[in-house]
């Protein structure tokens, strides 16, 4: 009421709607759409703490937290992936800068060397075969 | 009784959160019910709608910075809840009586009956053609006697926005009664 006496146009405003309508029947179109069940009220804040305490609790990646922690380990993956193939990348290119004249003589004779015996082992292991033939082999070798 | 700024104190100290909340829930609900009834027409659309009001409010009352007056701010999500549950129901069924009539059965009348039921029908089909809008501020000024300042924050418009609304209310239900 403290509002209404401060409010002087509030009265017009409504006299402008009962001019239209009776005063009597917007109170009772008011009283009608106030209409509630018996004890409503009285019951309301008690279904509504149940209600309250029965809503599940945020799902943790739609907290700001959740959405902070996701984003993190979005940016960890992107960086060690970045991180990783940066170090692939590099291996690559010390395998390719590398020329014959950085090779040590022993080094390359100690390869060649393990080649001819691995070669060896491949011909000899090829060769005790049951079903090998013999004969191909010499073919081969004289090629 | 104590205030709102008091018990929205005790709530953010949680100091007796349920119970405060509760006061809070005692003070306010019948106004707040009252009004999305008289949008919605339908106890339990109503019910519904104010406890997930209730809700928003006790998830938020938390934040609440007291720069307005709660019950402002209640009347907000109200508003917003209510404008949503509308469209939510107009867009679900197109098909919706939009001449559901209330229950004038159970309110007395002092009058002649008949001559009575025929205005309270006009007025509640009047009210009904009403943009949501114009129809909130029309309930808030006419019926929860509002200042047009407390329904410009209610609805987020401007006090000149909010006194649009509602002479274009009554100036569209005279234009209504003049059609019928």
């Amino acid at each position: 009421m403290e509002q209404r006496k401060s409010d002087t146009t509030l009265e017009n405003d409504q006299l402008m709607v009962e001019r239209l309508f009776s005063k009597e029947a917007l109170a009772k179109y008011d009283k009608s759409a106030s209409n509630v069940p018996s004890a409503y009220f009285e019951a309301f804040p008690e279904k509504l703490q149940q209600r309250i305490a029965n809503n599940k609790p945020k799902l943790f990646f739609l907290t700001p937290i959740g959405k902070m922690a996701i984003a993190a380990a979005f940016i960890m993956i992107v960086a060690s992936t970045f991180i990783f193939l940066n170090s692939n990348l590099d291996k690559n290119l010390a395998l390719s800068s590398l020329t014959i004249q950085d090779i040590s003589i022993d080094e390359i004779e100690a390869y060649v060397d393990a080649n001819e015996w691995m070669a060896d082992i491949d011909w000899q292991s090829e060769a005790y075969k049951p079903d090998a033939e013999v004969e191909q082999f010499y073919k081969d070798s004289i090629d | 009784m104590q205030s709102d700024q008091e018990l929205i104190l005790q709530f953010q100290k949680s100091i007796q959160r349920e119970q405060t909340f509760t006061h809070l829930v005692k003070k306010h609900q019948a106004k707040v019910y009252h009004q999305i009834k008289r949008m919605v027409n339908d106890h339990d659309d109503a019910d519904d709608i104010a406890q997930m009001v209730w809700i928003k409010i006790w998830n938020k009352l938390d934040g609440f910075k007291m720069e307005s007056e709660f019950s402002t701010w209640l009347f907000r999500i109200a508003y917003n809840e209510t404008l949503n549950f509308i469209a939510k129901q107009k867009r679900q069924s197109s098909n919706t009586s939009s001449t559901d009539i209330l229950d004038y059965e159970n309110t007395p009348s002092h009058t002649d009956a008949p001559k009575s039921s025929e205005i309270q029908i006009k007025l509640d089909q009047g009210i009904k053609q009403l943009p949501e809008k114009q129809q909130f501020v029309f309930m808030l000024r006419y019926f929860e006697e509002y200042n047009y300042e407390k329904i410009a924050s209610i609805t987020g418009t401007t006090v000149g926005g909010a006194k649009a609304n509602y002479h274009q209310a009554i100036k569209k239900l005279e234009e209504f009664l003049k059609k019928s």
